[in-house]
This record gives C-alpha cells, structure tokens and sequence, in this order.
C-alpha cells in the first residue's frame, strides 16, 4: 500500500453537513490532496442532516454516525452473568475515573473497555439495564464527592446516563483498514479515532481549531441540567479531551494560543505542532482602491460568538467622530439565530445608527466583501485562526480584530488588535486607522505579503501532506512534484463559490 | 469554531455566560484587591463551576489574556487564576436557571374533543339503522370496522413516528399509502364476510372504511377541530332521527354528508401535506407498527363483546350493551388525558426520588390514582348512559363489571403502549380477546366469559405496576 494515501477524516457537526471556518479547512485539505483517498465519518445529530458540501472524487466514502440516530444493535440484547458483572464492573470504575479523581481508576482503560462493546453493537443495551442507574447512583452520592452535596435525583441519573449514551455511540463506529485517524477537532470526534488506535494500531492525528473543551464548558452553562448531571457530562469531556491529548501521535493546532489549553489537558509539548490555516492568495486577489466613503467591513455568521454588539457599539463611537462611516456585514443568520440578528437591530436603533448599517446577507464572492471595506473589523471572543481575517489580509486589506485565540498570530503587525469586549478600545483603534490614510495603505500591502510569506493553502496543505506521510512510516520529507497550476484544484470547485449556489454560503 | 453543540436536538442554540457587568477596565485603583473584586463580581459563575477550567473558559470569553491576568492579578495564567478564585469561593449547586418544564402538560379540552370525536361516528348507526335489517350485516360492518380499526391503529403508529422524527412530509407520504389501503382492505373483509343480497352492508361497510381512514388522518396530522366540524352534519341528524322519523332519503344525505367533507379534508391536508419534502435516508421499520395494529385488533373485539353482548352467541339484543360501548367511546378523552397525568405523576417522582425504592412506589401511587379516576370516569358515563337509555335495562351487574375490566386492559394498555411496552400490552389483550371469544362461542354464561378480561386485566395491571416503576422505563 502507499504510504500516506489513505486517510479517515472525522468531523463533529461540521463537515460536509455545515458551512463554516471547520468545514472550509476540511474542503481544502481534501481537494487539496487529490491523490489521497479520504474517508470522511462525520458525527451528526439525528443522521439525517443533509450534505451540503459537494464532495470531491478522492472522497471515496461517506458515513454518518448519528449520535441521536437510533441505536445500532438492539436494547434487548442485555449481557448476562459474567459479561454482565464484568460491564457493570468496568462501568463504575468509569465512572469513578470522571467524578472522583482520588479512587485512581483510568479513564483510557474503562472507555476502551466500553469499545469493545460498542463495536459489538451491545453498549447502547447494555448502559439501559436499571443496574447502571443504581450504579451511578450510588457513586455519585458517595458522601466525599461535590455531587453527592448536589443531591442528585433518580431523573439526574436517568438524563445523564442517556446522554452519556449517545455521546459514546461513535466508539463504535469502525475505521477502514490502514487508514490515519484524522480527527479535526478534538471530543467526541476522537472516539472512533482512540479506538482505531488502540484496537488497529492505525496512526492517529488530532486538529484542533477552536478548543474543543472551552467550548463545551462555555456551552453548558446556560443546559437545563442540575448539577450533578453538568459535573458529571462536563467531566467526561474532560477526561476524553486529556485521553485524545495523550493517546494522539501528533497534535496540529491551528494556532500557538491553543497550546495552552493542550499542554494544560496533558499534551507532550513534543508532538504539537502548529499549521496554520492557509488561503489561496489567487481566490483572493489584491482589493483594488478602497471604497470612496469611509467603510467598516465584516464577513461571518452573524452568531453569538463573534460579538457584534461589541463591533455595533464601537461603530457608534465611531460615526460620532466620521459621520459618514458606514458598516457593512456580510454574511448570513445561522439557524436558529434570528433573535440575535434582532438584539443587534434593536441595539443599533438605541444608538442612533440604524441607518449607517446594512445587513447584506449572503454574498457570492467574499473577497468583494473585504473589499468594500476601509478596515475589515472582527469583534469575536473566541476564534481559532479566523479565515475572515487572513482572507481580508489576502485582499490587501489592513484589519482591526480582537485579541482572541489566533488572531494576533494572523495579523502580526499588519493590523491593530484589541481588547476583546471592549468597544471603547475598539473605536480608538478604527479612528487611528480611518485618520491616517497612508499607514493604512502601508498595513494593507504588509498584510497582503504576510499572507503570501506565511499563510498560504498551498503551505498549509504540504503541511499536512508531510504529516500524513509522516504518520504512515515515512521517514524523511518527500518533496512532492507538484503542478505549477496547482490551484486549478482549488478553483474549479471553489467552496465559496460552489456554495452559493444554493445560496448556503456560511 | 467546532461545530455546534449537539448535546440534545433541541438545544442547539449558541449560548455565551452572562458575565456580570461593568468589568472595570482591568486593574482599577480603587479595588482594594482586585482579586476580591473578580471574586464577588463572578461569584455565581464560579460557585456553579464543576472544575477550575470551566472558569478558565470564562475568564478567557471575557477577553481577560495572559498578559492582562499577570499584570492585574499576580497569577501566571487564566488557569491559575481560576484554581485561585475555583478555592477561594465554596461551590454552591445553584439549580438550572429554566424552571424544570412538565413536557407531558396537557389541558383537558382538546381530550374530551378527541373523545368526542371518536364517538360521534357512532351515530352513523343510527341514521343506517333502517337500512340494515337481521343480524347477517352486522357481522359485515363489524368485521369491516375492526380490520379498519387495526390497520389504522398501526398506520397511525408509522406516522406518529415519521412526525416524532421531524418529518412531517414524510408522515404525510405514509399515511397517502396506507389509509387508502386501509379502505380497500375493509372493503374486502366485508366483501369476504357478506353474503347475497349485503350489497347494502357493503356499501356501507366500505364508506365507513373510508371515513376510519381519513379520520385517521386528520387525527394524526392534529385537525380534530376540522374533523369535528366534519361530522357534525351527521350528528345532528342523527340526534333529529331519534326524535323525528326522518325520510331514507334526507337519511342517507346526512350518512353521506359527513364522511365526504372528511375525506375531502383528509385529502387536502395530505396534499398540502406531502409537499417540499424530500425523502432522507433511515427511518422507522413498518414491523415495529404491526404490534400496535394487534393491540388495536384486541381491543377492539373486547370493546365488541361488551357493547354487542351475547349478540353473537344469539342471545339478547345488543341495545341492552350500548350504554358501554358508549362510554368506553367517550372516555378516550379522559383517558387520554389521564395518560399524560401519569407521565406528569411520574416525572415528578423521577425528579424527588433519590433512590429507586422511592420511585417504585411514587410510580405505583400514580398509577393506582389515574387508573382509578378512568375507572371512575367509565362508570360514571356508563350509569349516565344506562340513566338516558330507556332499552338498556339489561345494562346489569355483569355487564358493568366487564366494562370495568375492559376499560382497565384499555386503560394500562395504552399506557405501556406510550412507554414503548406495546408487545406486553398486545399479547395480553389479544389472549384476553382470544379467550373470551372462544369462550362466549362455546357458550359459557356472560359471567363466566369475564373470567377471561378479568385476569387479563389483573395481570396487565401488575405488569404495568412492575415496568413502570423501574426508573428506567422512564428514559428521556
């Protein structure tokens, strides 16, 4: 078999079903390796979401592991005796190595114990037996432990053991021969990964873009759980963050900044390496002239994480000085998020500037979007290494973006960043920019060359190219022969374009 | 930038912490210790925290960086200060901000006019009552009726969970196929059954199939307000037969009046209803609804036995059953509605139990109660009935206690039916069924033929009591 040619792609709630930054990078890399033969496994919510990323010929399989599908083999296949005190066994001991930390029991040991259930289609039967109820029960009330002061109720038990459940079901899911396990984000996308590992003994690469773990104890806080159940789901995402850290031959971040979280989940420093995400200086193209009246350009979804009341209150500082300013956001509602497009209208009518922002939805040609603007703006609080940014750098334009994940790492010196949540801070920098004409013509053409010195597809691509050879034995680089018109790959089915044809672009 | 988070279907929206506000502009002068200020002002997110971490994540969504923390704080990093502030504040387990919501809320209304609609068909008889003469077309109608009582019952179960999937295209294209089908089956039993000169019956047979499946229909995609509009033609006609002799002719209008504007609802809802969809992969398995066709065959042929009686050992005319049959008609509604009272009940056991011991008999008390107001329910619209009924004074002593029965095999079948239990259900009822047709066919005394629901009643109730007390029964 040839080395390197052969790679599982496994993604969580992004690609193919999704648009987004995720799914863009997913989409490069695979149209970007056409010699190498990709399984995507991508884990979904009821397995039923339609594919909206039209996949490339060397994506020879596609499969679904639905987490809230119905369950593969059947409940009724209950183990008995021995099998069965042996699971209950190896289940407390589970739960043990996520709730109490001093009773020394490993997590990567009882979860590769649950596999070999799952991949006999018996661990959905086997977690719905009223034993493992009184088994979590009586763990999570043992009096030493935060949870038992919780005073968990019988209905605790029974939602945290569903959902427990359900996030377990892609454990066994099964990867084809050979393959490198590919997860692109870390949590329950590595399951099948950790279990190729550890059963196959199949390579095992781990991506992270956003951090996976901030995100789910940022998304939890508000789930309509008690306590026990939050303690117990949040901790689970711990232990098999930290297990996928340890158990991964190689951990490529997106950026420096999720290091941090990585060495802190237990990550060997030694087997991180950084890629950055990578954009296509010819897709987007130097911007030309900027446009005669005085714009604040931002492409994205317009969605709870990329802050825009910060970006809307900055805007009015902003107006107050420069009249004439105008804000202009592309990009389209995510569904779902209509009451947030609302909160951002009704803020914008309390400052007064109603009328100097236009929502323009989804465009065909997001280098057009960049180039609308003076300065391409990014509110966010948390990124990963933000496409609008290094896009909007690619059209030669300068940027002023907030202080989060890898942004600074984007933008070097060829922008200005600033505190995230901090629209005062924000107006400031925009003013400084808008007023001085020439240093913002210079920072434009600097960002333009940063993205071409450092931040192109082709490098990102080759990057992971090695990695993968790498991973499958090859010692030494292989410089690959690579096509002068190599980006035709890329042009022909150009995500951004390709996708607006049914208008889903984002 | 992962994806969203799929942590139940439908908590998908993007959620950030409120962190409380104003944030003073990283080190103030006037904060005597700006590691007391941080404290207070997070205080109720970090009392909530399950790990340091989850602090972390928070500093960090606020903005607060490395640089800032080392600055401000003395701490080397946001993980350290979050150990710090994780120690400094006791945890404090407040509960989930949403109040804990009753799914299983229902009011009232809407089942009684559920109910409602399904008696009113019954007054088709009625009107029909001159042009059905003997006892052969009876047995057409009846066999008729509960081929299409089946069939629809196991219909609406595909179609329930086509709609439990989020397709309603989908539920809509299922029930396109199968209540046409449906008819045409009833048609052919009453063909099958009819003898010479039934022509009529059968005619009659084959509207009523049409109707169960258009009601079907209009029941499952939840019109029971049009379908009640629907028949109320025929309602009033049939309530203005029984004080006035009304001509064949106005009859058989009134007869056709009202399954027509059903079945032209039915079949507008489904074209409306078929649209935009596209078919998706996966998706129920047509055997999984077989089970609730044999719990719906079951129960109907008990329903039979006590509303016809010994009409078909020969005996006595069936008018002295109809007040049960009646009731057990109407109480769908209160029925309905008491099952939701149990999953309430019971809900809220799951939420104050802290052991299964205490569950096991919360579940127990729920049951106890909401069986014994349905059995309440059916006795009182039964004497109401046999009250208004002057024919029924045959309505005797055994007749009820049969109709208590009955409605107790109904009752706790339809509620393991909800819990997924329906084999249990269906098994039970149908050797129920079995036996007390075998038994008033080999002509045992009505009493005697009650031996039969009698302990099936028992054991479906125990059954009942011993799933549902499990915890698990219960799973979300």
């Amino acid at each position: 078999m040839s080395r390197g040619r052969h790679v599982s792609m496994l993604t969580e709630g992004t690609y193919p079903h999704v648009q987004g930054g995720v799914s863009t990078w997913c989409d490069q890399l695979v149209r970007g390796m056409p010699d190498v033969d990709f399984h995507v496994l991508s884990l979904t919510g009821s397995g039923r979401e339609p594919v909206t990323w039209e996949l490339p010929a060397n994506v020879h399989q596609h499969s679904v592991v639905p987490l809230w599908g119905p369950a593969d083999g059947s409940r009724r296949a209950r183990l008995r005796g021995r099998a069965r005190r042996d699971f209950l066994a190896t289940y407390e001991r589970f739960l043990l190595s996520v709730l109490d930390p001093s009773a020394g029991c490993d997590f990567g040991r009882e979860l590769f114990a649950l596999a070999e259930l799952a991949r006999q289609g018996r661990l959905t039967a086997a977690l719905s037996s009223e034993e493992v109820l009184r088994t979590l029960t009586r763990i999570w009330t043992m009096p030493h432990l935060d949870t038992a002061r919780a005073q968990p109720t019988l209905h605790d038990a029974l939602i945290a053991t569903d959902l427990l459940d359900h996030l377990l079901r892609p454990l066994g899911a099964r990867l084809p021969d050979g393959s490198i396990a590919h997860a692109v984000s870390s949590g329950l996308a590595t399951l099948p990964a950790l279990a190729a590992k550890h059963f196959d003994g199949a390579p095992f690469l781990l991506t992270e873009h956003g951090i996976y773990l901030r995100e789910r104890y940022l998304g939890y806080r508000s789930a309509a759980q008690r306590w026990p159940v939050k303690a117990l789901l949040l901790g689970f995402y711990r232990e098999l963050n930290s297990l996928g850290y340890r158990e991964a031959d190689l951990i490529t971040p997106c950026n420096q900044y999720n290091r941090r979280w990585e060495e802190r989940g237990g990550a060997d420093p030694e087997r991180i390496r950084t890629i950055y995400n990578g954009v296509d200086p010819q897709l987007f193209p130097h911007a030309g002239p900027e446009p005669e009246t005085p714009t604040l350009s931002w492409a994205g979804r317009i969605d709870p994480i990329k802050d825009l009341e910060t970006l809307v209150r900055a805007y009015a500082i902003c107006r107050t000085e420069i009249p004439a300013l105008r804000l202009r956001l592309f990009g389209g509602v995510p569904e779902g998020g209509e009451p947030y497009r609302t909160t951002l209208e009704k803020l914008a009518a309390e400052l007064g500037v109603t009328d100097g922002i236009t929502y323009e939805g989804r465009v065909p040609d997001v280098a057009r979007a960049y180039a609308a603007g003076s300065v391409v703006m990014l509110s966010s609080i948390s990124e990963g290494f933000p496409f609008s940014i290094i896009e909007a750098m690619s059209c030669g334009r300068t940027t002023i973006s907030t202080d989060v994940g890898g942004v600074r790492e984007a933008v070097g010196d060829t922008g200005l960043v600033v505190p995230p949540r901090e629209p005062e801070a924000m107006a400031r920098a925009t003013l400084q920019l808008l007023r001085d004409n020439e240093r913002r013509a210079r920072l434009g053409e600097l960002s333009r060359q940063r993205v071409i010195d450092m931040f192109t597809l082709r490098r990102s691509v080759e990057g992971f190219r090695r990695i993968y050879e790498e991973l499958d034995g090859v010692p030494e680089p292989v410089l690959q022969e690579v096509s002068s018109e190599w980006t035709v790959q890329l042009r022909i089915p150009d995500p951004w374009r390709a996708m607006t044809a049914d208008g889903s672009i984002w | 930038m992962s994806g969203p988070l799929w942590l139940t279907p439908d908590d998908r929206q993007d959620t950030l912490p409120a962190i409380p506000r104003p944030r003073p502009r990283w080190a103030t002068a006037t904060a005597a210790d700006p590691m007391d200020e941080l404290a207070t002002r997070l205080h109720g997110l970090v009392e909530a925290a399950v790990h340091p971490d989850e602090i972390a994540a928070i500093l960090e969504s606020d903005g607060m960086n490395d640089e800032h923390i080392r600055l401000t704080y003395g701490r080397a990093n946001s993980f350290e200060l979050a150990e710090d502030l994780y120690a400094r504040v006791p945890r404090g387990y407040p509960e989930p901000t949403l109040p804990p919501g009753d799914p299983w809320h229902v009011s009232l209304l809407p089942c009684l006019l559920r109910g409602l609609v399904f008696a009113l068909p019954g007054l088709a008889y009625v009107l029909g009552a001159p042009f059905a003469t003997g006892s052969a077309p009876v047995a057409v109608l009846l066999a008729s009726a509960l081929t299409g009582w089946a069939w629809n019952q196991a219909l609406a179960h595909r179609a329930y969970t086509w709609l439990g999937l989020g397709d309603r295209p989908a539920a809509a294209r299922a029930l396109l196929v199968g209540a046409p089908l449906g008819a045409l089956l009833g048609t052919g039993v009453a063909l099958a059954v009819s003898g010479a000169g039934e022509g009529g019956a059968v005619a009659f047979a084959s509207v009523q199939a049409l109707y169960q499946g258009a009601a079907t229909v209009l029941l499952v995609l939840g019109r029971e307000r049009l379908l009640l509009a629907a028949l109320a033609p025929m309602s009033a006609g049939a309530v203005l037969a029984l004080l006035y002799d009304v001509p064949d002719a106005a009859r058989l209008v009134l007869l056709a009046v009202s399954p027509l504007a059903v079945l032209g609802l039915a079949v507008a809802e489904l074209l409306r209803g078929v649209r935009g969809g596209r078919r998706g992969p996966g998706g129920p398995r047509v055997l999984a609804s077989v089970p609730y066709g044999v719990f719906g065959l079951a129960t109907g042929v008990l329903v039979l036995h006590v509303a016809l009686g010994d009409v078909l050992a020969g005996g006595a005319s069936g008018a002295a059953a109809a007040p049960g049959a009646v009731a057990l008609t109407l109480s769908m509604g209160p029925a309905e509605w008491l099952l939701h009272r149990f999953r309430s009940g019971t809900l809220a056991g799951l939420r104050s139990a802290t052991t299964p011991g205490a569950f096991r008999r919360a579940s127990a008390l729920t049951l106890a109660r909401c069986l014994g107001t349905y059995l309440l329910v059916l006795a009182a619209l039964a004497t109401a009935g046999t009250l208004l009924w002057p024919q029924a004074e045959g309505f005797d002593g055994a007749r009820a206690l049969g109709l208590l029965f009955v409605g107790t095999l109904m009752w706790t079948g339809l509620l393991l039916q909800a819990f997924g239990a329906v084999a249990v259900a269906a098994s039970v009822c149908g050797a129920a069924a079995l036996a007390q047709t075998l038994a008033v066919l080999g002509g045992a005394t009505p009493s005697a033929a009650l031996a039969a629901p009698a302990g099936a009643a028992l054991v479906l109730t125990a059954l009942a009591c011993g799933t549902l007390g499990r915890a698990t029964a219960h799973r979300p």
